[in-house]
């Protein structure tokens, strides 16, 4: 299936097709799905330019990698040199940065093809990829076949223009962008889930990495201490190959650890019979859709069935994750956005009396309600009189909530396993009824624990919900483990058989990209 | 509650952000009150948490200027700029006071 990377890497390396045709197909299809509202800024021209240089090296038989002309979205969060990097905010509306984030020039130097910049929630806050200045993502699974077959319409327009659901956040327009073909990765961020949100509702593979494994370098910090740049693939194996491109110690950033890291190819696995899966009770939470409840069930038993150890363990403090998110959050957002100041970069108000007054203009013109609610409850929590009750109280839960994972872990559980949503997408008229803190803090339930505690964790998508939309599945391992945790997820993967999205929403001539695709899968 | 006016202006000195409206306020009031639930959790003798990656080292570089000579590109983003200087409205004027500006804790 063309698809995956490892069967389009060798279709490139035999000529089959060129990196400049692949480019302008992505380019297209880019343009014939302009409706999704994923992306924020297209990169034409610099695109056709890197694939030029690809096909140069292919022709010379020197390909610098799997990655060689492998069209990528990257979300509008990370620093690329000479493109604008708005984090969807009107504070960096036409901000062109001058450098390229680190995780960004290690693709580039692996001759992958740059097509764009990704839409998302301001700022990487939200759980919707709603609350941009451009607008809302909309999940391409609105337009799949499997959705519409499920839904029975007033008239073809009702159905369009109130049901599109949501591609969930923040890295949602990286999750559309790749659900939708015009890419095969993408890069997100991950904070509280914004990569395993979006893929569990764009049916993708999301991966969330150990803290300190990938340089945050040059991605625009939200929260310091459990931010992670995060990988959306359509499989597995991709994930792997992007992660093999990307982990390992950066100078630049001295938060990644100082091991060297040995880029992995993922064995298949067969037996399961030595792996002990938990399943975390406390991830069973209010508001868990039966048919979620349902679908994780089903794949404890199938784990069990196939031989493997699964048992029940506790998280005891799973439900303070959220409040402590929250302060942690809140207080270090207060400090990192302190740096938009309209001096050095960014917007700048025409205010004009004094330093302070016009950087309060400058930041009231710049960020949205969202922004600005966390940098003031930031402050709030940072206050002399609060600072002990507050800010350092949540790291003692902090410490609490990761202490949990290291008992689990420590007792002989290899891998964790829990749903990542309470649901499948929601149509957008209904999310935006609560206010993004609200919404946050209900989808972000499933995933925080795991950038409290630092961990990596994967979101595998796995079945179809009864409305047609995809449902998935999330894998925690431990610390540093990513290799084992994508083994188990591809095993996985491997036995639900996720179906493939069926978009009939492209003009005439894309569609032969889809067809070139489906018989390339046959041969 | 302990988020009186004097509280919030200070903040809004802090932070240099506004609240611009009751939703602000209220918003603020709500978050305070979400975070109130972490004192339910009994943390008795547990040291706080600053990073995941306490137990290894912090490594340094070695103190050698390695990039630079960007002067350009820096200032190539910024609105305001004289020659090679960032140029800043006046500076030691403390934003006004709670009576003397524009803000909506001024109904309060």
């Amino acid at each position: 299936k063309w698809r995956i990377s490892f069967q389009i890497s060798a279709a490139l390396r035999d000529g089959q097709v060129t990196p400049i045709e692949l480019c302008q197909r992505c380019l297209s299809l880019i343009k014939s799905t302009k409706f999704l509202n994923a992306y924020i800024t297209v990169a034409e021209e610099t695109a056709l330019k890197q694939a030029e240089e690809s096909e140069k090296r292919y022709q010379r038989g020197k390909p610098l990698g799997i990655l060689d002309g492998i069209p990528i979205a990257v979300k509008d969060n990370f620093n690329t040199a000479g493109i604008e990097t708005t984090c969807a905010s009107n504070m960096l509306k036409g901000y062109i940065s001058p450098y390229n984030a680190t995780v960004v020039q290690k693709l580039l130097d692996q001759g992958a093809v740059l097509l764009g910049k990704t839409n998302l929630d301001e700022f990487a806050m939200g759980s919707g990829s709603t609350d941009g200045i451009f607008g809302p993502v909309k999940n391409p699974w609105s337009y799949s076949r499997q959705y519409k077959e499920k839904t029975v319409p007033k008239s073809e327009s009702e159905h369009e223009e109130s049901k599109w659901v949501i591609t969930g956040g923040s890295s949602g327009g990286s999750a559309a962008a790749v659900s939708s073909f015009t890419c095969f990765a993408a890069l997100g961020s991950d904070t509280g889930g914004s990569t395993r949100n979006p893929a569990a509702h764009c049916g993708l593979v999301g991966l969330k990495p150990t803290y300190g494994l990938i340089s945050r370098h040059g991605l625009i910090p939200l929260v310091n201490s459990m931010d992670v740049p995060g990988i959306l693939t359509r499989c597995v194996d991709d994930a792997a190959v992007v992660l093999g491109a990307l982990a390992g110690h950066d100078p630049k950033d001295s938060t990644t650890i100082q091991d060297d890291f040995q880029p992995f190819q993922l064995p298949s696995l067969t037996d399961v019979s030595k792996l002990s899966i938990g399943i975390p009770k406390e991830y069973h939470v209010p508001g868990l859709s039966g048919e979620i409840l349902a679908v994780w069930s089903k794949a404890a038993d199938l784990f069990k069935n196939a031989g493997a150890k699964v048992i029940e363990v506790n998280l005891p403090h799973t439900r303070y994750s959220i409040v402590c998110y929250h302060v942690l959050c809140t207080a270090e957002v207060a400090s990192n956005m302190a740096r938009f100041d309209g001096l050095e970069y960014g917007h700048r108000s025409d205010m004009n009396k004094s330093t302070e007054s016009m950087y309060a203009a400058t930041r009231r013109e710049g960020f949205n309600d969202v922004v600005r609610g966390r940098i003031l409850s930031g402050n709030y929590f940072l206050l002399k009189q609060n600072y002990e009750n507050y800010f350092v109280k949540a790291q003692k839960v902090r410490r609490l909530i990761a202490n949990d994972f290291v008992k689990v872990f420590g007792s002989g559980i290899d891998i964790l396993l829990t749903p990542t949503t309470l649901s499948d997408a929601v149509p957008y008229i209904e999310f935006i009824k609560e206010d993004n803190r609200t919404r946050s803090a209900q989808d972000d339930i499933l995933t925080q624990a795991a950038n409290m505690a630092g961990l990596p964790a994967i979101n595998v998508p796995t079945a179809l919900s009864e409305r047609g939309l995809p449902v998935g599945l999330q894998f925690i391992g431990r610390s540093f483990q990513e290799k084992q945790l994508l083994t188990v997820a591809k095993w996985f993967e491997k036995q639900v058989k996720f179906p493939m999205i069926q978009l009939e929403e492209v003009n005439g001539h894309d569609h032969g990209v889809f067809q070139h695709q489906k018989s390339a899968s046959i041969s | 509650s302990s988020v009186t006016v004097e509280v919030l202006d200070h903040l809004e000195h802090l932070a240099l952000v506004d609240f611009r409206d009751l939703e602000g306020v209220e918003r603020l009031r709500k978050a305070v009150q979400f975070a109130d639930q972490l004192h339910e959790v009994n943390t008795d003798g547990v040291e706080p948490m600053d990073s995941v990656l306490e137990d290894r080292c912090l490594y340094l570089r070695e103190d050698d200027v390695t990039e630079g000579n960007c002067t350009k590109e820096l200032l190539n983003n910024a609105r305001e700029k004289v020659e090679e200087y960032f140029v800043a409205p006046p500076g030691n004027i403390p934003l006004p006071k709670l009576e003397e500006r524009e803000t909506f804790l001024q109904g309060s």
